[in-house]
């Protein structure tokens, strides 16, 4: 073992400064507000900051040792290499468990210092300073994760150039979405902490009517915005990287990072019926509880070497932990939950079905629904494993069969609930709102089948698809004729746009999911093929090579025009093949190529395989306006009523008797 | 009663009694002098007191536990259990074997075809109709998978046989036939097709038999079918086949 370092030495004094600080915080804080002690809560404050420098210095100092190659560190040997490019050098921080950790540590930090800034005037209300009590004992427990289990900046043994020091793995050192695609989606996991910390500290304080959804409102939905993106960037980033024409392959890790992102969706739809009806707190503070444990369920599942095999976690220096403070957060919060039963009683009763509310309740159950469908299938193997001692997996079938009938009536609901009025609707009202978004629907079916779509999933993913789209472009054409440029503001209205983002990400999926064609054909150099109306030629067939890699590439004229050139590369160091497809965009559809094992630039053959995807393009056009929506709705619109204030007046008893 | 504004009624009133508590201990310290005590103590418990009243009515104002009738709970919990019980189901129908660098869930399309293959090599001996529809499945996602092909229609052949269906033996020969030309150096398209030629087929194809035979040896077959091709190839060409080969395994 070699001495510790400058490096480690630093990044450990930072972890250590940062672990103390984030605990005598929380403590210091329950202290004040247990003694009603004014002058102890204004120590709170450098606690935070501090914990804030010892993250951001662990960090930096961790990046130190990756650019200035440290090679006395274990995990600069692990993940760096002298031929590494500076940007992938840059995000190897966060190509393996221990720096991510680093990572997740330094937003956790930077979140606790944000709101602990934001509400510096306030630190002294319960409210606030329960929320920052429970948002310290996560900081120091991800400390203490990065101090003991995951210490980034353990001293290697000396290095042997021959076997280590490779870099990050090759699929994180190959394209430009890794600097970007981590870092969202974290910020989108550690975001959630907010709301969860104010969540608890509504049931220690006993303030859990809506005072502290107000609060936390904006933290949720920019949570949820980043998960949104972070989930997108990853579709891309496979699409992109992995060279199987796919976006999604429901893998554990996907998975863990779309089971928090459906209760965080049921979370900021049900919010809206306790801020204007009172109803559902119980339930909005499950949601928030789910969504957070399953965060912390996530990270287990995808780093402590469960997904190899159950018999991987006994060996795991993380899992335990993980799972232990999965276990912790639950029980806590199921037991605060039974503490203050008694204050979460709803003062009301979903009036009809057929309301706002209703359908917001439909929507949560059929998104916590998918969750415990998504959840069971990616546990279900772990189960088996554990108690057979049997090796079983979960294929990409069983997700599809269930998530297409869930997906289809999420957008029916999409279509239908944003022209239903709190309370009661009548059936003259809906017929009014509903009959331009019907026939968008109407002629979106029409239109498909038009263009020759079949099957009955699809034309029914694009039916909907287009009432629901029409549904809320009708909501916001209405909006901004009202308000002008405003009436695209507001959590509605931005939630609009949101809903207009997930439409069109909707209809991608189905679109590409469903008519996707592909072909595989091996071709010698000056060879033409034609696949799917259009034409492939082979224009050459070579070796190339680069500091890190040796590889085979085609140059492939599609319809005789622009050359592509999908490649298989192999990194020398790694022995490993990475493949890069190569792309033709349009916005009706991808032309995906790849070039596969076996091809021979000495004969001049090239195997090549062709997808044809429809619609791929809108898949990223969606998700950019999901996050332009996110922003849109966190923007305050017309203020004309306060946040609790009921939308909809009751509809008149007689009006409703008529119907 | 709003539960924030409880809430704020149980704030101050600890703020009450802790002020009680101190004024107490000032008091016992000497540090405030009798009627200064009496007054601010006073104060305290009088406003303490009416926090307790108002914190009381607004407990008692609380929303009641509404009581739900049984049925309601009953279809809740029971609806629950079966769609619990239904999807459990469901997940176990649709698990199969998981193979080496395998994830425990999803995967590229092509993982599936490997799921598939492991589902009917796994299940060859014991079941052959569920090895049969495993390949099915593998040959619906890659039509051209070779082993697919091959061992598909060696079951079909085994199947005929056993069941004296000589017809589906017949119906399955070209598709070993189609797999040798996808992959000529596959051996074991070779080695069935010499065996169903040469042994099964009345009259036996002896030719092709040998013919067949000889490639799968050329090819390097598994080392459990290279023994009885052997065999059988030597008694082709002697013409007088006399055993049948066992195996049914890849």
């Amino acid at each position: 073992m070699l001495a510790e370092g400058l490096n480690g030495l630093l990044g450990h004094t930072a972890l250590i400064v940062g672990f103390a600080a984030s605990l005598f915080g929380a403590l210091a804080l329950i202290a004040a507000i247990r003694l009603g002690n004014a002058r102890l809560i204004k120590t709170v404050m450098p606690y935070g900051w501090l914990a804030l420098g010892g993250a951001v210095m662990a960090v930096v100092v961790m990046e130190r040792g990756l650019i200035t190659r440290d090679w006395q560190l274990a995990y600069v040997q692990r993940v760096g290499s002298r031929d590494t490019p500076a940007l992938f050098n840059f995000t190897a921080l966060w190509s393996a468990l221990e720096g991510s950790i680093l990572l997740w540590l330094l937003l956790l930090a930077v979140y606790t210092a944000i709101i602990m800034h934001r509400y510096r005037a306030r630190l002294a209300d319960p409210l606030v300073g329960w929320a920052l009590v429970v948002m310290f004992f996560v900081t120091a427990f991800f400390f203490f994760l990065a101090l003991g289990p995951t210490d980034a900046f353990r001293a290697g043994v000396t290095p042997d150039f021959t076997a280590c020091c490779k870099g990050p793995n090759p699929l994180l050192q190959n394209h430009v979405l890794v600097l970007f695609h981590p870092p969202i989606l974290y910020l989108g996991y550690v975001g959630f902490t907010v709301p969860f910390a104010f969540a608890i500290a509504a049931l220690v304080t006993g303030r859990v009517g809506e005072g502290w959804l107000v609060e936390t409102r904006r933290w949720a939905l920019f949570a949820w915005g980043f998960l949104t993106v972070g989930i997108v960037l990853g579709g891309w980033w496979s699409y992109e990287v992995l060279g199987w024409g796919g976006v999604w392959g429901w893998d554990p890790v996907e998975n863990a990072s779309f089971l928090p992102w459906l209760t965080g969706t049921a979370y900021i739809h049900s919010v809206m019926v306790q801020e204007r009806r009172g109803m559902l707190r119980v339930w909005n503070l499950s949601l928030l509880v789910a969504t957070f444990s399953l965060t912390i369920l996530g990270t287990f599942l995808t780093r402590s070497g469960v997904v190899n095999s159950v018999h991987a976690f006994s060996d795991s220096t993380i899992g335990p932990f993980l799972l232990g403070a999965f276990g912790v957060v639950v029980l806590v919060s199921l037991g605060l939950i039974a503490w203050r039963g008694d204050r979460l009683r709803s003062p009301g009763a979903i009036d009809s079905p057929i309301s706002r509310e209703g359908a917001f309740l439909a929507n949560n159950v059929l998104l916590a629904l998918f969750a415990f469908v998504i959840l069971l299938g990616t546990v279900f193997p772990l189960i088996v494993e554990a108690k057979d001692n049997r090796k079983i997996a979960v294929g990409s079938p069983f997700f599809d069969t269930m998530s297409q009938p869930i997906g289809l009536v999420l957008l029916f609901l999409m279509a239908v609930a944003p022209a239903l009025p709190w309370r009661k609707a009548s059936g003259e009202l809906l017929r009014d709102r509903l009959f331009w978004p019907a026939w968008c629907g109407a002629g979106t079916l029409a239109l498909s089948v038009f263009l020759g779509a079949t099957d009955l999933a699809p034309l029914l993913a694009f039916t909907f698809a287009g009432f629901a789209g029409g549904a809320a472009i009708r909501q916001l054409v209405l909006a901004t004729r009202r308000q002008g440029y405003r009436g695209l503001l507001g959590r509605t209205n931005g939630g609009m746009v949101v809903h207009l983002g997930v439409i069109i990400i909707a209809v991608a999926l189905a679109a590409s999911n469903s008519y996707t064609r592909s072909a595989e054909f091996t071709m010698m150099k000056g060879e033409t093929v034609s696949f799917a109306g259009h034409t492939f030629k082979v224009l050459d067939v070579l070796d190339f090579t680069t500091p890190r890699t040796v590889g085979i590439k085609a140059e492939i004229s599609i319809d005789g025009g622009q050359a592509y050139a999908p490649a298989i590369s192999k990194y020398t160091a790694f022995g490993m093949d990475v493949p890069t497809p190569s792309v033709k965009t349009s916005l009706v559809q991808d032309i995906y190529l790849t070039l596969e094992n076996g091809s021979k630039p000495s004969t001049g053959e090239a195997k090549i395989k062709v997808f044809i995807k429809p619609m791929v393009v809108w898949l990223w056009i969606g998700g950019t306006l999901c996050a332009f929506g996110t922003l849109l709705a966190a923007f305050p619109g017309k203020n004309r009523r306060r946040p609790t204030d009921a939308v909809s007046a009751p509809i008149p008893l007689d009006e409703v008797a008529s119907v | 009663m709003n539960p924030d504004r409880l809430a704020e009624l149980e704030d101050e009133r600890s703020f009450l009694l802790r002020s009680i508590r101190d004024i107490e201990a000032e008091h016992a310290a000497g540090d405030v002098d009798e009627h200064d005590f009496t007054t601010l103590r006073d104060g305290y418990v009088a406003r303490a007191s009416a926090v307790l009243q108002e914190i009381e009515n607004g407990r008692s104002s609380l929303v009641p536990k509404r009581q739900q009738p049984w049925w309601r709970r009953v279809a809740i919990i029971g609806g629950t259990l079966v769609v619990a019980i239904a999807l459990g189901v469901f997940v176990a129908n649709s698990a199969g074997q998981r193979l080496p660098g395998q994830s425990l869930t999803g995967g590229k399309p092509a993982d599936e075809v490997a799921i598939q293959l492991a589902n009917a090599r796994q299940s060859m001996g014991a079941d052959p109709k569920a090895s049969l529809e495993a390949y099915a499945k593998v040959l619906e996602i890659e039509p051209d998978n070779v082993e697919a092909i091959t061992y598909g229609a060696w079951l079909k052949v085994l199947t005929g046989r056993s069941s004296g269906d000589a017809q589906m033996m017949v119906d399955a020969l070209p598709e070993l036939r189609h797999a040798i030309e996808i992959d000529p150096t596959y051996a074991d398209a070779h080695c069935f097709l010499a065996v169903a030629s040469g042994r099964f087929l009345d009259p036996p194809d002896a030719a092709t038999g040998v013919s067949e035979g000889v490639a799968c040896l050329n090819a390097n077959p598994p080392a459990m079918l290279k023994g009885q091709i052997e065999q059988l190839v030597a008694e082709l060409q002697l013409g007088s086949p006399t055993s049948t080969p066992t195996t049914s395994t890849t």
